[in-house]
């Protein structure tokens, strides 16, 4: 009966699967997997031919759909067959709709090796159902309080699913992570080395964070990414590793080239995409290619076919004025201040339009804006911006407030306190600027997308 | 518009220097705290009171409490609670000197567990607080975030922000609250808000709580001030605070659209 239940299932989400690509490609990814569970609660655990030691799961705040995307390049440019959500479905249904995909009839593995991304908070659940061997820990960091409150749930989420069989890989500058590896008892470190964009922080305002192993202050020697860098605690001693196993040095972003310090010697690598957070999703998926001994001339050539797929970046055309949308993850400091920090360091004259609004991911919908006080504006404010922007309906004026909390002139700020698409364009087409950015959620890009697709020469420029 | 924070401050109005405390920034530091303290110095600097922010690293330091009439601890990770609790219970003593003389301390969110009798634990030790306050705490299953408005009870103050709650709070009998409950969750459901002895205060709220509701880091400083000697009485003018109070009526007006907390 279970097994009957269980093909059932299988052949039901296949079918759907189908039906959906046949419709839309692009859309999809998880009902065939919430079909095959709804069949069969059990559907993932009846699947034939998975081995542990072959299942990857990739997981932590930040970086885990790049990483997983990484991986799968490299076991592809070796010739490795690889289940694999690349389009981050990484929920359990997620996780069976790509399995689904990748089995027979009958209802077995076709691929070798299982890589997946993992939302942090479902890993113990998904865990229970598909154990993995191989655990890729990229960060954890503070991002979606309204359900994770702190970053200690999240670590005692991961830390539960570790046991003697895990072989687990994690940011070595990263101390959440680190600690995770103090716990396991082994585990291997990928790192990255200081380079031309790493940076130190000498406001008043300055915080970091409290060791995850005694509570004590942490202090970053320099930081690679925000949160992330060589550290120490200054109570209990735990420190990022002097060696870790894995480690990429003499990063030239000129060349876009870097070499890796690995078990397997030196090897020197191209990379394509030089926004720093990148360099650890290199490290960690080459320390996950090469442990799995993929040939190191295979690896070398992913590097450089690697094509990261939905990137954070895209532009609206609006009028005369192209609009350059960096994206963020809602209530995720970190995101924020990545896209913060590009837009500073463009010297250029430019518009910065902001439209934080409320969140609505979960209930109750709520107005928080306070992730935007862990993020450093004032060299965004510095950078030569005309005009400020801020619009959305409930927190406009809270967006307008950071600015000048953190220094921007309140004659050069507007505020809309309106979501409505053809007055956001129309202010923006009052201001001349070479450049500007625009900082919102994803769907109201779209919106103002559509609208400027729809209206071009009406708005954004049009006037000017 | 709100004026800018001015290079040169306007009439003094008292003599002295208020230093406040800002307890332990690289441990309690969680939902962008570190605008409560760039709110206190804004808001001096809108009163033409000088403000000073002190940095506090150390729990074991002494704490300097001559000279500082205000004490902020912000929101940290629950698990730090318990270690802050032990180096500072030989401190207890004279942190309730304090309170009882009248300095100020704003504790936000699980900094409420160093203040209270006891905080119960799922997922981790339980352990006693100071007992500078009369409640208890304890941790929640699920984390539950949400606006909070509610009216501060000595002054009738009305106070908005968020709340991402992951300690329930039960006040003892004679435990004054901090506010009565607008709307929002407070402290277990009961339409009460945070705890309060003399100026000791304990809320949930969030925001940062002092960059929205800068009337409250007004009455924060006066009430540093008194206990300084100072017999002043800060008032800020509306003009300065336009954008915050445009703030409050969007976000008021967002919350009269939502259901009540069930």
């Amino acid at each position: 009966m279970g097994k009957l239940r269980f093909l059932l299932a299988l052949a039901a989400g296949k079918g759907l699967a189908r039906a959906i690509n046949l419709i839309d490609p692009s859309r999809g990814s998880n009902l065939p997997g919430e079909l095959a569970l709804k069949l069969d609660p059990d559907f993932i655990r009846h699947i034939k031919g998975p081995v542990r030691e072959k299942t990857i799961f990739v997981t932590g705040t930040n970086g885990k759909s790049t990483t997983t995307n990484l991986i799968a390049t490299l076991f592809r440019a070796a010739g490795v067959s690889a289940a694999v959500n690349l389009e981050g479905a990484n929920l359990k249904a997620g996780v069976a709709a790509t399995l689904l995909k990748n089995t027979t009839l009958g209802g077995k593995l076709k691929t070798e090796y299982i890589i997946m991304e993992t939302d942090e908070r479902y890993l113990p659940i998904i865990q229970k159902e598909l154990p993995c061997g191989q655990l890729l820990v990229t960060n954890i960091q503070k991002d979606q309080v309204q359900r994770n409150g702190e970053p200690d749930l999240i670590w005692r989420k991961i830390s539960s699913v570790i046991d003697p069989e895990t072989k687990l890989y994690v940011n070595n500058e990263e101390p959440y992570c680190a600690a995770l590896a103090e716990q396991a008892g082994k585990a291997l470190r990928y790192s990255v080395d200081a380079h031309d964009k790493s940076f130190t922080k000498l406001s008043f305002y300055t915080t970091t964070m409290p060791c995850p192993c005694c509570g004590s202050p942490i202090r970053f020697e320099k930081y690679n990414i925000d949160n992330v860098g060589n550290f120490h605690c200054t109570g209990c001693g735990f420190s990022s590793a002097e060696k870790p196993e894995y480690k990429l040095e003499q990063i030239s972003y000129a060349e876009h080239s870097a070499v890796l310090a690995s078990p397997k010697g030196e090897i020197a690598l191209p990379f394509k995409y030089d926004a720093p957070y990148f360099l650890y999703c290199y490290a960690g998926a080459l320390a996950v290619a090469l442990e799995n001994g993929l040939p190191v001339e295979r690896v070398v050539q992913g590097c450089g076919e690697f094509v990261n797929i939905g990137g954070r970046m895209e532009d609206i055309q609006a009028g005369s004025k192209t609009i350059h949308y960096l994206r963020m993850k809602q209530e995720n400091p970190e995101t924020l201040q990545s896209a913060l920090d590009y837009i500073a360091a463009d010297p250029k004259r430019k518009i910065f339009m902001l439209g934080l609004d409320e969140l609505t991911d979960f209930h109750p919908h709520y107005t928080n804006t306070f992730y935007a006080f862990d993020c450093d504006l004032e060299k965004l404010v510095q950078s030569n911006v005309e005009r400020f922007i801020c619009f959305s309906g409930t927190v406009s004026y809270d967006a307008a407030l950071r600015l000048v909390y953190a220094g921007a002139d309140p004659e050069r700020i507007t505020v809309l306190p309106t979501n409505d698409d053809k007055t956001i364009l129309d202010e923006l087409a009052r201001w001349d600027a070479d450049t500007v950015y625009l900082i919102t959620w994803l769907h109201k890009f779209y919106d103002l997308s559509k609208y400027a697709r729809t209206h071009q020469g009406q708005s954004a420029g049009g006037e000017n | 518009m709100p004026a800018p924070i001015r290079d040169s401050l306007p009439e003094v109005k008292t003599k002295m220097k208020i230093i406040v405390n800002w307890m332990y920034p690289d441990v309690l530091h969680l939902h962008g705290d570190r605008g409560n303290l760039m709110a206190l110095k804004r808001v001096g600097g809108l009163l033409g009171q000088e403000v000073e922010i002190r940095r506090l690293e150390s729990p074991k330091e002494a704490l300097p409490l001559e000279d500082s009439g205000l004490l902020v601890f912000s929101a940290g990770e629950l698990r730090c609670m318990e270690g802050l609790v032990e180096a500072l219970a030989p401190q207890k003593e004279a942190l309730e000197r304090f309170v009882e003389k009248g300095g100020v301390i704003l504790a936000i969110a699980a900094s409420g567990a160093i203040f209270a009798r006891h905080t119960q634990r799922k997922f981790g030790n339980s352990f006693a607080g100071l007992g500078l306050l009369d409640m208890e705490m304890e941790e929640r299953e699920q984390v539950y975030g949400d606006d909070i408005h509610f009216t501060e009870e000595e002054t009738g103050l009305e106070i908005l922000g968020n709340q991402i709650q992951i300690l329930d709070t039960h006040l003892a009998p004679g435990q004054a609250p901090f506010g009565s409950l607008l709307y929002g969750y407070g402290n277990d459901k009961t339409g009460k808000e945070g705890a309060r002895r003399k100026n000791l205060i304990f809320t949930n709220t969030l925001g940062p709580l002092l960059v929205k509701n800068p009337r409250l880091a007004a009455e924060l400083l006066e009430q540093a001030a008194h206990y300084l000697g100072e017999d002043v009485r800060f008032s800020l003018r509306e003009e300065d605070i336009r954008l915050e109070d445009r703030s409050a009526d969007l976000i008021r007006r967002f919350i009269a659209a939502k259901p009540a907390v069930s």
